[in-house]
């Protein structure tokens, strides 16, 4: 996947912010442990973000332990450790990494080198995740959405649905009845989000490659010269507005901590994401303090 | 074959997503991994799947191609698709609006059919839609206040979030407010012609 669902972490307490980080490391931890030692470089912020929202529905305890790991060997950092939501992220993340992989593989262009090089890797993490529902269900899901791309569309409602449901799909895997139900939402809005931004992201490299993308279809290169234009930004606060509207519905109980990453998350991180979409890559991204308005 | 909608249990109303729970909810019943080791019910279960997948993928064929039974009634008035969207009945309403030909499709249609995709999370399409609606009929109220709306809503999300920390329910009184409010029951007690504390 692609990174967009982080917190803004300047906003998080120093204990939440202490607490995401361990949820980090531990995600990895399980990646290394259950798919494979090489596939947990492929860890990203979304899949943290699931374990996060999946914290919610198993037992709240977890240990924390300071550990050293091949990525920073020097210094040890807090890591999570015995919580069932850590293993489910790590081997959901599996499956949809041989997802993509074998969705790359079809695809013309760079990416298609890479995803052979990586494909047994990724096919050996998958079967080792033991999700068959999962991986024929997304497997299922991606062969629908690559078929509505053949058709390239111009608008990118339909096919970020389906994106939206497939990773409705691995939010809510494993639940049942009402808890299924508003994890699938959180899950959905979040792919519809996520196929949006990343084809604004994307609209450059898009045009030049040919490959589909709604917004090259439908927006003049000028419009989208300097980051995306506000009518992509607009659709895309909507989408968040509905994903706002799903996660208030999580099951947050009285952990706070949990209920703040979250929501700085939904509210904060990805709203700082709609501002840059588009623009060339910075090499870090810093903020400044927020100003006395925004505090209110 | 039989009718794919009797197989997975649902009406042929249900929305796309609801096809798609019910479809899922009977592939993971029926899926091998819960009959390994039973051979004679694996295979029945694979049957059903096989049963299962075909129904759910016809459906889906249907769908796309918009060949769904019942699809051609006579058409509704605008009055009659506003009531569906009123009464939360979406299918119903796309269908009737996708029953109307395209050279009379006026601003109501763009408008209404922008309604209908907003439900569906549809926010690039119902956003096109109700900017044709508006071109068309620039003067229309409703037009604007709903444009107004989806800006607002946009604007306005999370607004009043700033950590649940900053938004904790007032209490009453504490120990750093105690003197302050005696001081304001007495000047009230005062101006009634009482006194509570009387030496101030």
């Amino acid at each position: 996947m692609f990174g967009y669902v982080k917190p803004r972490h300047t906003d998080l307490l120093v204990k939440e912010y202490e607490f995401y980080r361990a949820a980090y490391c531990g995600v990895c931890r399980r990646m290394q442990k259950e798919t494979g030692f090489f596939t947990s470089f492929a860890l990203s912020y979304d899949i943290v973000f699931l374990a996060v929202c999946r914290m919610l529905t198993t037992d709240r305890r977890c240990t924390v332990k300071r550990c050293r790991c091949i990525a920073h060997p020097c210094r040890s950092r807090s890591c999570l450790f015995d919580n069932e939501a850590l293993s489910y992220a790590a081997r959901a993340s599996a499956v949809l990494l041989y997802e993509k992989c074998e969705d790359d593989k079809k695809d013309r262009g760079s990416h298609r080198l890479r995803a052979r090089l990586l494909l047994p890797l990724f096919r050996r993490a998958a079967r080792r995740a033991k999700l068959n529902f999962l991986l024929e269900q997304t497997h299922r899901a991606l062969a629908e959405l690559s078929a509505l791309e053949e058709e390239r569309i111009p608008s990118i409602d339909a096919p970020a649905a389906l994106f939206g449901d497939l990773l409705g799909l691995v939010f809510g895997e494993g639940l049942e009845g009402e808890a299924y139900d508003v994890f699938y939402k959180v899950g959905y809005e979040l792919g519809v989000f996520i196929y949006a931004a990343d084809a604004a992201d994307d609209y450059h490299a898009d045009k030049k490659s040919g490959s589909y993308n709604p917004y090259v279809l439908t927006y003049p290169p000028e419009a989208f010269a300097g980051g995306a234009p506000d009518e992509v930004k607009t659709a895309l606060r909507l989408t968040l507005a509905n994903l706002a509207e799903a996660v208030e519905r999580l099951p947050f109980g009285t952990d706070t901590a949990l209920e703040n990453i979250i929501k700085n998350t939904v509210y904060l991180g990805l709203a700082d994401r709609v501002e840059l979409l588009g623009k060339p890559k910075q090499k870090k991204y810093k903020r400044v303090h927020p100003t006395p308005e925004e505090h209110k | 074959m039989n009718n794919p909608y009797k197989v997975l249990g649902i009406s042929p109303d249900a929305t796309d997503t609801e096809v798609k729970n019910a479809y899922r909810a009977l592939a993971r019943k029926y899926h091998p991994d819960n009959f390994a080791g039973d051979a004679t019910s694996a295979e029945l279960a694979n049957e059903k799947m096989q049963e299962v997948n075909e129904a759910y993928e016809q459906i889906m064929r249907e769908r796309k191609t918009g060949k769904r039974g019942g699809g051609t009634g006579a058409a509704a008035s605008y009055a009659d698709i506003r009531n569906m969207i009123n009464a939360r009945r979406m299918r119903e309403a796309e269908a009737a609006l996708a029953r109307i030909p395209v050279e009379e499709r006026t601003a109501d249609w763009h408008f209404l059919e922008s309604l209908v995709l907003m439900h569906r999370g549809f926010v690039n399409d119902a956003m096109r839609e109700l900017e044709i609606a508006c071109s068309m009929d620039p003067s229309n109220v409703e037009y604007q206040q709903a444009k107004q709306m989806f800006n607002q809503n946009a604007a306005g999300y999370g607004r009043n979030y700033y950590g649940s920390y900053s938004n904790q329910p007032q209490r009453g009184c504490d120990g750093c407010d105690v003197c302050t409010n005696l001081i304001c029951l007495d000047c009230c007690c005062e101006c009634m012609g009482g006194d509570l504390i009387p030496c101030c």
